[in-house]
């Protein structure tokens, strides 16, 4: 047997504990972390960093024996809290002989991972939206050029693979006992209401995880006057209105209505997207839409690359011509 | 202060078609500098004139780099430094090229773009902090550099927020909308054109641990119908007859 060849063996999972807190994205990384033990067949270590873990360690107690759980605390300095991080993962990932460590890519993990890529020598693919083993080899999905088109990194099975996943782009399962937050219960907390904007509640239209039919409108609805041009189209059509991340956080729509990695997830037979321009949170939650029309200013936006009919133009000219040509 | 601002030669993303039948991206448009690099570019012009200073850009990339190296001259750089490299590698081996090129330099600030347009990774600005052994600041709106003392206005937590912080240290910019403030003028490139660019070749790249696939955009069945350049009523005749042709309208 040839012993220089260095087996590397073994998942590692960089998790995030804040004040007794594990982040949702934490979550999301331990299922890409199963996923991964699970397919190639090698042990999963759990490791735990941050701060609180009195508070957080009894929902670990019930974790499948198989997964070895470690704490390490991380104390955090100011004006530069990430360096603690980078310490700590450092040693972590260079105390093992893992075959791939998944690492955050929250905001502070955006910081950090780079930089325990460069310390330690090791290959990283960021903003990861999906995670898989093809031939033996891990492999992991990311978007390309704005978001227009998408790509495959495959890593040598000799190296130590370092994955950051884009936060809110894989199905969280639960760690233990500890319910698997996700992004939007996070979100929620600070999202506006439909009384806090201009959308008309005093009409029954269709729910919109069930809706046949959605009308979503994003950042190119502008204002109100917008909002009451997409509800034509929306009661032209008998459809639900939906909303992007961008109008959402512009108080132009409620976080109600959000699709995507931090709303809903649908799947109606008609998605019609009005200036959005169709970022990979958004598409997340409408991809499997039968049939997607996009009406957008910017012909270069992404949207397009996936409707069945788009329509490039001023919005707040074409939805009332398209309501009229409705009604007649 | 010694400024320098790191660029790289990208594909023009915003001219992408995607070829319907294959899902391969293909580009109308010449490549140059990258969005994220022009608005780190005149970030870094105006924190030259809050203190004085003397900006270098540094890349590196193929022999066009040096066009994008001249039009940073001509937007308010001083001179410009190509680490020649072609093909492709990873981003530690662009990091080590770019840190090994301002070691020696005795740089206070180094600005970078967040997120390049192309691939996107966004990890070489940290990386080139780390292989320095000196700390970053991400997320940056603008810096001042005043009195010889830097500080910096950044977006944290989705507030902005000012700091003071010790140099030397890498900024990297924060994404923004709309078009860099400062552009190259017409005489400026005239000038730029004039002043010599260093060169440093850069060592072959080691195989590479990584593979990636041909960008390929997802594609859908379906019609894909584009309507463009219509008036607004046409447009919308159009569009509600695929509706009911497809029995969509309710």
């Amino acid at each position: 047997m040839d012993t220089t060849m260095t087996d590397r063996s073994g998942i590692l999972v960089l998790g995030e504990v804040f004040a007794g807190i594990i982040s949702p994205h934490t979550h999301e990384m331990f299922t890409a972390g199963t996923t991964l033990a699970e397919a190639l067949g090698q042990p999963l270590t759990l490791a735990m960093l941050g701060t609180g873990f009195e508070d957080a360690e009894p929902y670990l107690e019930s974790l499948d024996e198989s997964i070895n759980v470690v704490w390490h605390e991380v104390l955090e300095e100011e004006p530069f809290p990430y360096m603690a991080w980078v310490d700590i993962a450092a040693q972590l990932v260079t105390d093992g002989n893992w075959r791939v460590v998944v690492a955050p890519g929250t905001g502070i993990g955006v910081d950090w991972t780079p930089r325990l890529a460069a310390r330690t020598g090791l290959p990283l693919a960021s903003w990861s939206t999906g995670v898989e083993v093809i031939d033996g080899q891990v492999a992991v999905t990311r978007d390309v050029l704005g978001g227009r088109a998408e790509t495959t990194v495959t890593c040598n099975a000799d190296a130590t693979f370092i994955i950051a996943m884009e936060p809110g782009m894989i199905a969280p399962s639960n760690i233990g006992s500890a319910e698997a937050l996700t992004l939007a219960d996070v979100f929620a907390e600070f999202s506006v209401d439909a009384s806090a904007t201009s959308v008309d509640t005093s009409v029954n239209r269709p729910p919109l995880k069930e809706a046949e039919r959605v009308v979503s409108g994003g950042r190119g609805l502008v204002d109100a006057e917008g909002v009451k041009k997409l509800e034509a189209l929306a009661d032209a059509l008998n459809a639900a209105v939906g909303a992007s991340g961008a109008a959402v956080l512009q108080e132009i729509l409620p976080h109600e209505m959000q699709v995507g990695s931090s709303g809903v997830v649908i799947r109606p037979k008609l998605y019609l997207a009005v200036g959005l321009s169709g970022s990979p949170q958004h598409t997340y939650g409408m991809k499997d839409a039968q049939y997607i029309v996009a009406i957008n200013q910017d012909e270069g936006a992404p949207i397009f690359q996936m409707a069945d009919f788009g329509v490039v133009g001023d919005l707040h000219k074409i939805l009332p011509a398209l309501v009229e040509e409705l009604k007649s | 202060m010694k400024i320098a601002v790191l660029i790289k030669h990208a594909v023009d993303v915003r001219s992408v078609r995607i070829d319907p039948e294959t899902g391969t991206p293909s580009f109308t448009g010449k490549p140059g500098l990258d969005r994220a690099d022009l608005h780190a570019i005149s970030d870094a012009v105006d924190l030259k004139e809050t203190c004085a200073g003397h900006i270098t850009a540094v890349g590196i990339g193929p022999a066009a780099l040096k066009d994008d190296l001249v039009t940073a001259m001509a937007t308010g750089v001083d001179e410009a430094i190509h680490i020649q490299f072609e093909g492709e590698a990873d981003t530690l081996f662009v990091a080590q090229q770019l840190a090994d090129a301002l070691r020696d330099g005795e740089f206070d600030v180094i600005l970078t773009g967040k997120l390049s347009e192309d691939y996107g990774t966004g990890q070489v600005g940290q990386q080139v902090a780390e292989l320095l052994g000196i700390p970053h600041l991400a997320n940056v709106i603008s810096a001042n550099g005043a009195d010889g003392v830097l500080t910096v206005n950044y977006e944290l937590d989705g507030f902005a927020d000012e700091i003071e912080v010790p140099t030397p240290i890498l900024l990297v910019n924060g994404a923004r909308e709309g078009e860099p403030k400062r552009h190259s003028s017409l005489r400026g490139m005239m000038t730029a054109r004039k002043k010599a660019v260093a060169v440093i070749d850069a060592p072959d790249a080691p195989a590479s641990a990584l593979t990636w696939s041909a960008p390929m955009a997802a594609r859908r069945g379906g019609d894909r119908i584009v309507v463009r350049d219509e008036d607004p009523v046409e447009a919308a005749k159009k569009l509600a007859a695929w509706l009911r042709e497809h029995r969509l309208v309710g």
